[in-house]
C-alpha cells in the first residue's frame, strides 16, 4: 500500500523465559506472534483486546521501545526495525507516545515548562530557551491548559489535566504519527470525554496519525477509523469501524462486543458468555489460539491455525468459519 | 416490601490538616429485600467511603453520624463484637482488587472455610465439603486442586470469583460489592455479573452494587442514587435514571459516554471542569461550577433532596422553580 504511513508486518515480539543458574532459555512468552497492519496518513487506528492480549507490547515495539524480536516496520517507507540507535532517535521525533497512567509518566521533579521543553532539547529543535518557552506555552494553549501553570508539578493537577500535558509532550516535536496506549482508561467518565475531544482537535489541527490501543470498545468505536482486535498475541480481525462493530465475523469479537454493557436499561440482545480464561501466551493452545473457548469450534481449529484472510472488501479476519 | 438497609442522613468526616471535611454529607437510602441498588459516581464522590462506614470498617478517625439500620438494628451503635457477628454472616462483601483483598499466604480453601468456621459450630471436614460446593457454585472448574492453591497461582476473574464465594458462602441477606468488575475484562466481567445476578436471584439477597459503570448499572440495578461530591443528587427507578433523567448531572454522565450501539461519530458532550476537592466546596449546589444550567440561586443556596415523581428524587433547584 502506497498510502500507509505505518506499516507493521508480521511483528513477532518474543519475550524469554529464563531459569536456572544459567538463566538458561527454557521457552518464549509469545507476547506478539505475527502481527501485520497498514495504518493510513491521517486515519486512527484502533487496536483493542483484553489484557494480556499483546496491544501494548505492539505500540511499544513499534517504537522500539522495546526491540522486536521479528517482523518489519515501515514508517513512511523506512523501514525502523533496520535502523541505527541515532537514526532512530532522529525518526522518533515523527513517533511520539502518550502512555496510560498519568501519574506514572510525568517526572514528578520536573516542572510542567522542563516537561515540554525536554524533548525539544534532545532533538535540537529550538536555537534558544526562549523560543521553547514560547512554544511550551503553545502547546499549553493547545491542550487547553492556562499558561500561568508552566511553573507547576504534576502533582499540583488533576489526572484530565495530567494526561493533557502528556499529550502537549508528544505534540512537542511535531510527530506525524502518536501512538496512544490506553490514554483515557484512568480518567472518570466526564473528563475521558474531554480528552477524546482534545484528541479529535488535535487530529484536525495538526494532521495527526493516530494508533489508538486501548480496551474499551465504545471508546475504540467513537474514535477510530479502523480497528483491529488481537487475542493472545495475534490479529483475529480487522475492519473498517462501522462494520466491525455491525457485524463482526471473528467468534471472538463477536462475544466481546456482546460483552459490553450497554447504559441503556431496555437494550435486550444475547450475550455470549466466553467459558475460561485467556490462555497463557507462553503455552499457547493449538491450531487456532481461540479454539477452547469457542461456540462455533470445529475439528479442523484444534489443530490448523487459521489463515488471514480478506473476508469482505476491506474486512479481515483469521477464522476457519470463512473458508 | 421489607427494607433490609436504611441508612438515614449518613456524613463521614475525615480531618485534613486539624479540620474536618465531609467526605459523605447526609446520605439517605434504603435497599429492600431481593432488589439491587446501584450507588453511582466517579472518584471521590464518597460511594466507596458510603459502604465501609456503613459496616464501620473506616478508621477511627473518620467522624460517622446519622442511622444505618440493618433490619431495624442501627450499624453505627453495635459493639465491635456484635459487628464481627454481621460481617461476614449477614452482610457479605466485595471490594475492587481482587488481586489485594484476598490473603497471599492462605490457601483458597483456608480463606473459604475460615469465613464458614467463624460464623458457625461445624467440623473441619464440613467446612471443607461446604467451600468446595460453594466454589462449584461461583462456576470454578476443579475446585479441588483450587482449594490448594494459592491466590497467585490464580487470574484475575477466578480470585474475584473466589471472593464472591467468600462473600456469599454465608448466605447474607445483603451484599456490598464495591466496583466487584472494574479491574477485570469485559468477557471476564460478563462473566462476574451473570454470576451475581444469579446468585442473588437464588439466594433472595439484596445487593449493594457500587460501580461507575453506567452500562453495569443499566443492566444490573433496580434503583439507583447517584452520587457527585459527597451528596446523592438523583435516586430513583433504574428506567427513570436513564430514560426521565432529571439533574444536570446524571444528564452530564449520560452524555459525556461514547456509546456502543449508536451510530455516532459526532463530538462527545463532556461535563466542563472538574470535581470540586474536598477542602474546597462551594457554597450553593456542588455541581453549579460545572452546570450548563446554573442560576444565581444555585451558587448562593445548596438544593435539597426533592421529591419530583414517585420514588424519584432530585437534588436540582430547576425542579423548585417547575413547583412554584
Amino acid at each position: 500500500m502506497t498510502d500507509a504511513l505505518l506499516s507493521v508486518n508480521d511483528l513477532k515480539m518474543h519475550f524469554p523465559i529464563r531459569k536456572g543458574i544459567l538463566r538458561r532459555t527454557v521457552g518464549y512468552v509469545r507476547a506478539v506472534d505475527g502481527v501485520s497492519f497498514d495504518v493510513k496518513a491521517g486515519e486512527t487506528f484502533g487496536l483493542v483486546g483484553e489484557s494480556g492480549c499483546g496491544k501494548t507490547t505492539t505500540g511499544r515495539s513499534i517504537l522500539r521501545l522495546i526491540e522486536p524480536s521479528g517482523g518489519q516496520v515501515f514508517f513512511n517507507g523506512k523501514n525502523v526495525t533496520k535502523l541505527s540507535n541515532v537514526e532512530m532517535r532522529k525518526i522518533r521525533s515523527e513517533m511520539q507516545i502518550v502512555f496510560q497512567d498519568p501519574y506514572g509518566s510525568l517526572n514528578p521533579r520536573y516542572t510542567v515548562q522542563q516537561t515540554l521543553e525536554e524533548p525539544m532539547i534532545i532533538h535540537n529543535l529550538y536555537k534558544s530557551a526562549a523560543e521553547r518557552k514560547k512554544r511550551a506555552m503553545e502547546l499549553l494553549e493547545v491542550v487547553g491548559l492556562s499558561t500561568s501553570r508552566m511553573n507547576r508539578y504534576p502533582h499540583e493537577f488533576s489526572g484530565g489535566q495530567r494526561q493533557r500535558i502528556g499529550i502537549a509532550r508528544a505534540l512537542a516535536v511535531n510527530p506525524k504519527l502518536i501512538i496512544a496506549d490506553e490514554p483515557v482508561s484512568a480518567l472518570d467518565v466526564s473528563v475521558q470525554s474531554q480528552v477524546l475531544n482534545l484528541l479529535d482537535d488535535l487530529q484536525k489541527e495538526f494532521h495527526l496519525t493516530y494508533v489508538f490501543i486501548a480496551h474499551d470498545l465504545s471508546v475504540v468505536k467513537h474514535i477510530s477509523n479502523r480497528v483491529g482486535v488481537m487475542y493472545l498475541g495475534k490479529m483475529v480481525e480487522l475492519a473498517e469501524s462501522d462494520s466491525l462493530y455491525e457485524k463482526p465475523l471473528h467468534p471472538y469479537t463477536q462475544a466481546l462486543l456482546s460483552a459490553v454493557p450497554i447504559p441503556n436499561p431496555e437494550a435486550k440482545r444475547e450475550r455470549i458468555i466466553l467459558q475460561g480464561d485467556l490462555p497463557s501466551p507462553a503455552n499457547p493452545p493449538s491450531g487456532c489460539y481461540f479454539h477452547p473457548r469457542c461456540q462455533s469450534c470445529m475439528d479442523i481449529c484444534k489443530t490448523t491455525a487459521p489463515e488471514w484472510k480478506e473476508i469482505e472488501p476491506g474486512h479481515f479476519a483469521a477464522c476457519h468459519l470463512y473458508n | 416490601m421489607s427494607e433490609v438497609l436504611n441508612i438515614t442522613s449518613l456524613s463521614v468526616e475525615f480531618n485534613i490538616n486539624g479540620e474536618y471535611y465531609h467526605a459523605v454529607n447526609d446520605v439517605s437510602f434504603h435497599i429492600n429485600a431481593g432488589e439491587t441498588l446501584g450507588l453511582v459516581g466517579e472518584s471521590g464522590c464518597g460511594k466507596s467511603v458510603t459502604s465501609l462506614a456503613l459496616v464501620r470498617l473506616l478508621a477511627k478517625s473518620a467522624k460517622i453520624s446519622g442511622k444505618a439500620l440493618y433490619n431495624g438494628r442501627n450499624l453505627l451503635d453495635l459493639s465491635l463484637e456484635e459487628m464481627h457477628q454481621i460481617r461476614g454472616k449477614q452482610i457479605g462483601m466485595i471490594f475492587q482488587e481482587p488481586m489485594t483483598s484476598l490473603n497471599p499466604v492462605y490457601k483458597i480453601g483456608s480463606q473459604i472455610s475460615e469465613t464458614l468456621r467463624l460464623h458457625n459450630k461445624i467440623s473441619n471436614d464440613e467446612a471443607k465439603r461446604q467451600s468446595l460446593e460453594m466454589l462449584r457454585k461461583v462456576g470454578i472448574a476443579r475446585p479441588e486442586e483450587i482449594m490448594e492453591e494459592y491466590p497467585h497461582q490464580l487470574s484475575g476473574g477466578m480470585r474475584q470469583r473466589v471472593m464472591i464465594a467468600i462473600a456469599m458462602i454465608n448466605n447474607p441477606q445483603l451484599l456490598i460489592a464495591d466496583e466487584p468488575t472494574t479491574a477485570l475484562d469485559v468477557t471476564i466481567q460478563a462473566q462476574i455479573l451473570d454470576l451475581m445476578r444469579n446468585l442473588s436471584r437464588d439466594f433472595k439477597t439484596s445487593l449493594l452494587l457500587i460501580t461507575h459503570d453506567l452500562g453495569v448499572v443499566a443492566e444490573m440495578c433496580d434503583r439507583v442514587a447517584v452520587m457527585y461530591a459527597g451528596q446523592i443528587v438523583e435516586q430513583g427507578l433504574v428506567d427513570d435514571i436513564f430514560f426521565n433523567t432529571n439533574h444536570p448531572y446524571t444528564q452530564g454522565l449520560l452524555n459525556a459516554i461514547p456509546k456502543i450501539d449508536v451510530q455516532n461519530k459526532d463530538r462527545l458532550q463532556p461535563i466542563v471542569g472538574n470535581v470540586p476537592s474536598l477542602t474546597r466546596m462551594p457554597k450553593g449546589c456542588r455541581f453549579a461550577t460545572r452546570c450548563p444550567h446554573a442560576m444565581d440561586r444555585c451558587k448562593m443556596e445548596s438544593p435539597p433532596l426533592m421529591e419530583i415523581r414517585e420514588n424519584h428524587q432530585s437534588r436540582c433547584w430547576l425542579n423548585d422553580a417547575k413547583v412554584v
